[in-house]
């Protein structure tokens, strides 16, 4: 009788909403455009689907910057995501849009980048660089302001945010964009992987793992990562109990210290490695809403700190 | 039967005359409260924890009020009802100069199963900053439904007689902690620059006896179930060679890690020491590398330790409530999220 119409009307409302609460995808562009991309090798894109609906993205030949656009009127600041995944496979939900998403939701545009990937990490830091140059190049476009640019990044995608921190231009002009600085303006490492030397050597160099010796020698930076008084301040997440990892965020915070650069360092006991924003109610998941703050104080300082230059 | 009644009054009065004999010698000597053999024979310890004094004011310890707030008097000292407390003028900033008779004022939320933080309050173990790391601490704790109490422990200059004091303070905690209305097995102590010192000290060296057992009380252990330190002072080798053996006010040098976060040799690290949460800012211009040997030494003993260092702040800034611009004014909130994941707020087993 009246039941039939009834059931039908709430699947239909049930397949609307369903549709509706699938998140909107952000808009994507292609970084290198026309120009010659740097540092080619060979890949095949493949796309894996985790059970809980996350991408797992690899081989990608066209790098891209997925944008999520905060609402706001003025300029705003933008950070770019890099996923971790040993620098093979990106995690790409976990460890970029959900992160994008919550920082757009906080008054701070994000740009998930796909980086190359598998074992390309030249390819790796040209595509951040040339990310960064990017947006900078775009600011206007973009509603974002060119010198409030951060880069953050997860375990290998951290590495590659420490990397593009330090490093000179590493691939030759290929047009107008690559007239802006390739350097951030600040950095978000998040369990980030390989900037200590052994870890680096055991994984990037085919090195025997080695024992603990002493402090000068497990805690050495990475020779990738030339640190200075000129390098961007960070804000470094890391658990205790991520063994395997530790010793890398421990080796890049040293670094900083005594390179007299502006550092947070939240060690938390408990966490593991590569839990993104999946701990919500554990000490270690209220790193989003101290990184969101972290970047507006900084960018508020840096803002006070150009006004003086003037 | 009422003449053996009698013996063992009067044994317990000679044991009282002998305990409080020996807490005098206690307060004012700087190196140490050494017991020599003819008094350890004389003193028999009480069985049991005296709680009210005799009329001759010869109790361990000794409950009563000030100013309307329960107070203890780790020591006894002084006959309940009788003033006590030492007056002093603290100051705007309440830095209290004198302590030899230590106390721990106490802050009790009545809230069953709530945990209780032993405050250390810094001031170079010259004085405490009775204010900024005493007070405002205890109503933050109160505010989240944690019992707390300021221990007043003795100053100037007595660092041993300090260590002393923290751990009856924390014994005294335990053995009451039923009647506080307080969780025994979720006392901290939190302590802020020198009185992080101090915090750490009991936390690593609780199992040794630093004083002669006097009562029950002193039965209890004196380990705490966690550690708070606060820009914390000469817990690395070179700071504290320069504070306390050498004696030098001079820049720390900068040599390697090895050397700059060497753990001090007056602590020792191990798997059993309490797990920790550390507040530090990079541009603390008296406590370099304090915090950071001290964290290392719990990570390579495996202990559970959290860290929250941040670039801006100083040094002293207690809660830093009114620092709203800068990262370090959001610590005592993620201290909040914590304690209640440690199982230190009310109604949590």
């Amino acid at each position: 009788m009246t039941t039939k119409p009834i059931f039908i009307a709430a699947l239909l409302w049930w397949g609307v909403s369903a549709s509706l609460a699938q998140n909107p995808q952000g808009k994507l562009v292609q970084i290198w455009l026309e120009a010659k991309i740097p540092e080619v090798q060979k890949s095949e894109f493949a796309c894996k689907v985790r059970k809980n609906g996350d991408r797992i993205i690899s081989g990608t030949q066209a790098p891209s910057l997925e944008i999520f656009q905060a609402k706001s009127d003025k300029p705003t600041p933008f950070v770019i995501v890099c996923p971790g995944g040993g620098y093979k496979i990106l995690s790409y939900d976990a460890e970029g849009t959900k992160v994008a998403r919550r920082l757009a939701e906080n008054g701070i545009s994000a740009g998930v980048l796909s980086y190359r990937t598998p074992d390309n990490r030249a390819g790796a830091l040209a595509d951040l660089q040339r990310a960064v140059r990017f947006v900078r190049a775009n600011a206007e476009q973009l509603n974002v302001a060119g010198d409030k640019i951060a880069v953050m990044g997860f375990s290998a995608g951290a590495n590659l945010t420490a990397r593009a921190a330090n490093a000179q231009p590493s691939y030759a002009e290929v047009d107008k964009i690559d007239k802006e600085s390739p350097v951030p303006n600040l950095t978000g490492l998040i369990y980030p992987a390989y900037c200590d030397e052994p870890t680096f050597q055991q994984c990037w160099a085919s090195m025997k793992k080695r024992e603990s010796i002493d402090y000068n020698s497990d805690y050495a930076v990475s020779k990738e990562l030339p640190v200075s008084g000129g390098t961007p301040a960070a804000f470094i997440v890391q658990a205790l109990d991520d063994r395997a990892w530790v010793n890398s965020s421990v080796a890049y915070f040293l670094a900083l210290k005594k390179a007299g650069v502006p550092v947070e360092f939240h060690m938390f006991d408990r966490g593991g490695h590569g839990f993104g924003m999946e701990r919500p109610g554990e000490l270690i998941g209220q790193w989003p809403d101290l990184f969101i703050a972290w970047l507006k104080k900084k960018f508020a300082e840096l803002d006070a700190e150009n006004h003086k230059k003037r | 039967m009422k003449n053996m009644y009698a013996i063992l009054l009067a044994c317990a009065a000679i044991a009282c005359v002998s305990c409080a004999t020996n807490s005098a010698e206690c307060s004012g000597d700087k190196t140490g409260c050494a017991v020599n053999n003819a008094q350890k024979s004389a003193a028999k310890p009480a069985t049991t924890p005296a709680e009210k004094s005799s009329d001759t004011g010869k109790s361990t310890v000794v409950y009563t009020e000030e100013n309307s707030r329960p107070v203890v008097y780790i020591w006894g000292q002084c006959a309940r009802g009788n003033a006590c407390q030492e007056p002093q003028n603290m100051g705007k900033r309440m830095f209290l100069r004198n302590v030899s008779k230590p106390k721990m004022e106490l802050f009790l939320t009545g809230k069953p199963g709530s945990g209780f933080v032993v405050i250390c309050p810094g001031g170079g173990y010259s004085f405490l900053s009775m204010k900024n790391e005493g007070y405002e601490i205890a109503e933050y704790l109160n505010s989240l439904g944690v019992s707390a109490g300021i221990l007043c422990y003795r100053v100037p200059d007595n660092t041993q007689g300090a260590l002393m004091d923290v751990q009856r303070a924390i014994r005294i905690v335990r053995a009451n902690a039923k009647k506080w209305g307080v969780n025994p097995d979720k006392i901290a102590v939190m302590g802020f620059s020198a009185g992080a010192d101090l915090s750490a000290r009991i936390s690593t060296q609780y199992n040794r006896d630093w004083y002669e057992k006097l009562d029950g009380i002193d039965r209890e252990s004196a380990r705490p179930d966690a550690t708070v330190l606060v820009y914390p002072a000469y817990l690395d080798a070179q700071m504290y060679r320069m504070r306390w053996v050498e004696r030098v006010r001079e820049d720390l040098q900068v040599r390697d890690y090895t050397q700059d976060y060497a753990l001090s040799p007056h602590l020792n690290v191990d798997k059993n020491t309490p797990p920790a949460f550390i507040v530090q800012t990079l541009d603390d211009k008296s406590c370099k590398n304090s915090s950071i040997a001290y964290f290392l030494a719990l990570k390579d003993a495996g202990v559970d330790a959290n860290l929250y260092y941040c670039d801006k702040g100083g040094h002293g800034y207690g809660l830093a409530a009114r620092k709203t611009d800068t990262m370090v004014s959001m610590w005592p909130k993620l201290l909040a999220k914590y304690l209640q994941i440690s199982g230190f707020l009310p109604g949590q087993k």
